[in-house]
């Protein structure tokens, strides 16, 4: 198998490009990612830009066709949150295109001109950074094609440009009354070798973020370089940005049309499902493929690295075929070591042991030898209390709905290859395929599908590697479908994550230092190992939910990297859903300690944040907080992620005989800065939400000696409809640079729940999810 | 040999193992991908297809169980994708990745087809076997509702 190791990103691209600074003493963020002297990407005017018979490509993104039809490339794969009609609309605004007339394409795998300048240029749909990614570059497109259509009218009239208006696709001379459609003036147009400079001069900053630091400057942004430059339209200016539209996708997703990567058929196509043993990577010993390849309709047994391919020109055929397979597996596979409770255990110990496993210094604020005297040497007297909260949190299973699947086909000479698939991520499958086949990435064109389901999942390839090594020995194309049961069994799952959260508190409740010790394997380490080492050899992902807006001087964030022999990968929401967990369970267990109500003590401490301030004194009114109820009790959390805001009341029960949780309603209200969607903002918020609840409430893998112990929806358990809150959302657009929507309503919830739980029960949970058992368990202890 | 009828049209499905699930049958052999896989053992509702009528997961169905019976996909719901379902299921913007939502909508249609105005009992009882890993399940109620006129 290919060594996901090998491939990391953008190795061609020289260090200084990318020079990560550890930063401390600095409270907006830890880890500072720093593009030095590079603007981000703009949409240049060459090639392919230019005008053919019928068309006019103003750049990389827009096409305008004769018959009225506006092409616009989409670089943002559509997985659900509404990239698909979000990321058009940006273009759409600035070229004043009427919306009806605008059809949307998806961009080609081709990081240089489609790459998101805010994820280091990468063509990646993930970590919440689609919208805001594209934010300025999608706006320019647009404005650069608007350009290019009033300097053809201005030329044409003879008149001078500035005195030209758009709108609805119609550029138009008020003093002559004179009219042209965008579609009339393609055949006169002209592409300008350069555009003029555009600015954005009431735009706010993007903030430094929680994973990527300060971001590359902005190149719309107002400064000597843009004196003279075109203004980008104001928000007040806008019909389309922050106005609700249906999304694109949804039509072809109401009756069947929607193109799935299981969907894929070509001609002579052959099926593979490949059989591996009852661990992760595992390698079979020997295999008894005689009954397998008698079953009609198998073409081919195929051994692979990891296991075995059976391959034939029918589903059922393979189907038949596989459960004929007799294989006996190489004892000594290195996952048969790993343990759930063994692996939590250790993590704990190595949490609470800062002397032994100090880990990595990932942030902190204030002075740090000031921190870790109140935290380790435990001063008595009238020294602080310290009060802690330690999470242990299950793998969990991304579960999409869609299980991994790809489709190849390699030219007959041998020389390029086409691949189908479902992805977050295609450049990393492109490179996958590639590397098996010997072959240069661009001679694998990637043709992404619709994906069914993703949540970080599709992040790095699956199926694809199986697709490659099969098609290669068969020289036919191939899809290879691996059932739920390999799915299940096959993922790289959500970290397994003990967080210890600790505060240092006042006699009178003040919260004088907080820290947080974080022990997990990482994704980064597993896939990225460049990034991971760039990162102190921390993983972010894991640690940035140990930081927080609360008014605490003394800060630190400790990231212990502990690997372990089962892969594990990012999931919606990251290790931030883990260690808010902790730290907002936390913050509740002071506050109800020092008798404060956990609402306005969150609020005391949040005075120079009004951001925060607004997101939970609206989600205390539109839940009544203060409003007595019987037999159900209200929790909160309040949550920032990368300069997005949310603050979520959670209503719940417990059947004190069963130990069952209820959650009947939920209450969130969010600001993720300017809502370029906001009826989509609030879709992505219930989805987040729920899929939340359902990995506080219900998910987890466990493994015994390596094997992974449920197979399917029966064993792993998802929420249902019966099980489903009521969830109301309030959107609060703000003036704010746009922020990211996809991951902060997965992370509230837990903790709100847990915090309402403590008021039933008298004390909170600790583990992730959070069983029945564990609730009956903290009843009787 | 089965033969039946497809979306109203008659299928002849002979030389394809009649114990090959329905789903399969319909996807690769027929070539109608709007029902999808999601388990292989009727526990999630992607494949829910309507036989005569009623909601089926066509993931356990063996191609022999539906000899000479009507079989309904997604695409033959309604003949320009105007079921009353399907016209509700945008307005209220259901759908997320969308691939649940054939069978969710399948599995709302069965019930509509035998309780025209169901109670939100009623809908949650009816579709507690469909699972939507994207959390739509709040919006699907409140389409089943609107359909039915309920809103």
């Amino acid at each position: 198998m290919a060594r996901a190791a090998d491939i990391a990103p953008r190795e061609t691209i020289p260090v200084s490009r990318r020079e990560f600074l550890v930063q401390s003493g600095i409270a907006s963020c830890g880890v500072a990612f720093v593009l030095s002297g590079c603007d981000r990407q703009l949409p240049n005017a060459s090639s392919p830009a230019g005008t053919s018979t019928g068309r006019l490509t103003a750049n990389s993104w827009v096409t305008l066709y004769t018959d009225s039809t506006i092409e616009i490339i989409t670089p943002g794969i559509e997985l659900g949150q509404g990239a698909m009609t979000a990321l058009p609309r940006l273009v759409a605004e600035e070229l004043d295109a009427d919306w009806n007339q605008v059809r949307v394409v998806r961009a080609p795998c081709d990081e240089k001109r489609f790459g998101n300048p805010l994820f280091w240029d990468m063509q990646l749909t993930a970590g919440s950074r689609t919208t805001l990614g594209y934010f300025d570059v999608l706006r320019v497109a647009g404005a650069q094609a608007r350009y290019v259509l009033m300097a053809t009218a201005a030329k044409d009239w003879h008149v001078a440009i500035s005195e030209l208006t758009t709108a609805d696709s119609i550029v138009s001379h008020r003093a002559t009354g004179r009219h042209a459609t965008y579609a009339e003036l393609i055949s006169k147009a002209e592409v300008p070798a350069a555009f003029p400079a555009f600015v954005a001069p009431d735009d706010k900053p993007q903030m430094p973020d929680d994973f990527f630091g300060e971001p590359p400057p902005s190149a719309v942004a107002p400064s000597e370089k843009t004196a003279s430059a075109i203004a980008l339209k104001s928000k007040l200016q806008y019909k389309l940005l922050g106005v609700d539209t249906p999304r694109l996708d949804i039509p072809s997703k109401v009756n069947g049309s929607a193109q799935y990567g299981l969907d894929v058929q070509l001609p002579d196509m052959l099926y593979a499902m490949v059989e591996t043993g009852p661990v992760q990577n595992g390698e079979p010993e020997s295999i008894d493929s005689i009954k397998a390849r008698a079953v009609a309709g198998v073409t081919d047994v195929i051994a692979l690295p990891y296991g075995v391919a059976v391959v034939g020109i029918d589903i059922f055929a393979v189907r038949r075929a596989r459960q004929q397979l007799n294989i006996v597996w190489k004892s000594g596979a290195k996952s048969r070591a790993y343990d759930s409770d063994a692996t939590l255990d250790d993590f704990s110990r190595m949490a609470g042991d800062s002397q032994h496993h100090p880990g990595v210094r990932a942030f902190e604020l204030g002075d740090a030898a000031q921190t870790q005297a109140i935290f380790d040497t435990r001063a008595g007297g009238t020294a602080p209390s310290i009060e802690s909260f330690e999470i242990r949190s299950e793998l969990v299973y991304h579960a999409p709905l869609e299980p991994q699947n790809a489709t190849l086909r390699i030219a007959a000479d041998g020389k390029s290859v086409e691949g189908w698939v479902g992805t977050q991520w295609p450049k990393l499958e492109q490179d996958h395929v590639a590397k098996i086949l010997q072959l240069k990435s661009e001679d694998v064109t990637i043709h992404t599908l619709f994906p069914g389901g993703s949540f970080g999942r599709r992040q790095e390839p699956g199926a694809i590697v199986d697709a490659a090594y099969i098609a290669q020995a068969v020289k036919k194309p191939v899809k290879v479908i691996w059932t739920r049961e390999d799915d299940l069994k096959r993922n790289p799952f959500r970290q397994a994550l003990v967080c210890r959260a600790e505060a240092a508190v006042s006699p009178d409740g003040h919260i004088l230092a907080t820290r947080h010790r974080v022990v997990a394997d990482s994704w980064f380490a597993r896939m990225f190992p460049d990034f991971f080492d760039q990162y102190k050899k921390s993983d972010p992902g894991n640690w940035v939910g140990g930081l927080h807006l609360y008014d605490v001087p003394l800060q630190a964030v400790d990231n212990v990297t502990e690997r372990r022999e089962i892969g594990v990968c990012y999931l919606r929401g990251v290790g931030v859903t883990q260690t808010k967990f902790a730290q907002e369970c936390l913050i509740d267990l002071i506050a109800i300690r020092h008798r404060k109500d956990p609402v306005a003590y969150r609020l005391e401490m949040l005075q120079a944040a009004p951001r925060a301030v607004e997101v939970i004194q609206t989600v205390a009114e539109m839940a009544e907080w203060h409003r007595p109820r019987t037999g159900t009790a209200l929790g909160m959390a309040y949550v920032p992620y990368s300069n997005s805001h949310a603050a979520l009341i959670a209503e719940v029960s417990v059947d004190r005989r069963t130990g069952n949780i209820s959650v009947h309603r939920v209450w969130c209200a969010v600001d993720c800065g300017f809502a370029v969607q906001p009826a989509i903002l609030a879709s992505q918020m219930e989805g987040g939400i729920l899929q939340g609840l359902s990995m506080a409430l219900y998910e987890r893998i466990t493994l015994k000696h390596g094997e992974v112990q449920q197979s399917n929806f029966h064993d792993y358990r998802l929420l249902r409809m019966s099980e489903t809150p009521e969830v109301l959302v309030k959107v609060l657009s703000t003036d704010n640079a746009v922020t990211g929507a996809a991951e902060i309503g997965v992370i509230p919830i837990a903790p709100a729940v847990n915090n309402a739980i403590a008021k039933l029960i008298g004390k909170p949970l600790r583990a992730m999810p959070m069983l029945a058992d564990n609730v009956l368990k903290a009843m009787h202890s | 040999m089965a033969v039946f009828q497809l979306n109203g049209k008659r299928v002849d499905a002979s030389g394809i193992d009649e114990d090959a699930p329905l789903l399969w049958v319909i996807r690769e052999h027929l070539k109608l991908s709007g029902t999808k896989f999601g388990c292989g053992r009727g526990v999630c509702g992607a494949c829910t297809v309507h036989l005569n009528g009623g909601a089926i997961r066509s993931c356990i169905t063996p191609l022999r169980a539906v000899e000479g019976q009507q079989i309904t996909t997604i695409e033959g719901l309604a003949a320009n994708s105007d079921h009353p379902l399907q016209q509700a299921w945008i307005a209220e913007q259901v759908p997320q990745c969308g691939y649940c939502q054939s069978g969710q909508i399948m599995q709302a249609a069965a019930l509509l087809g035998h309780t025209p105005h169901p109670t939100d009992a009623q809908i949650v009882a009816a579709m507690d076997g469909n699972l939507c890993r994207c959390g739509t399940y709040q919006r699907i109620k409140r389409a089943i509702k609107r359909a039915a006129g309920n809103l």
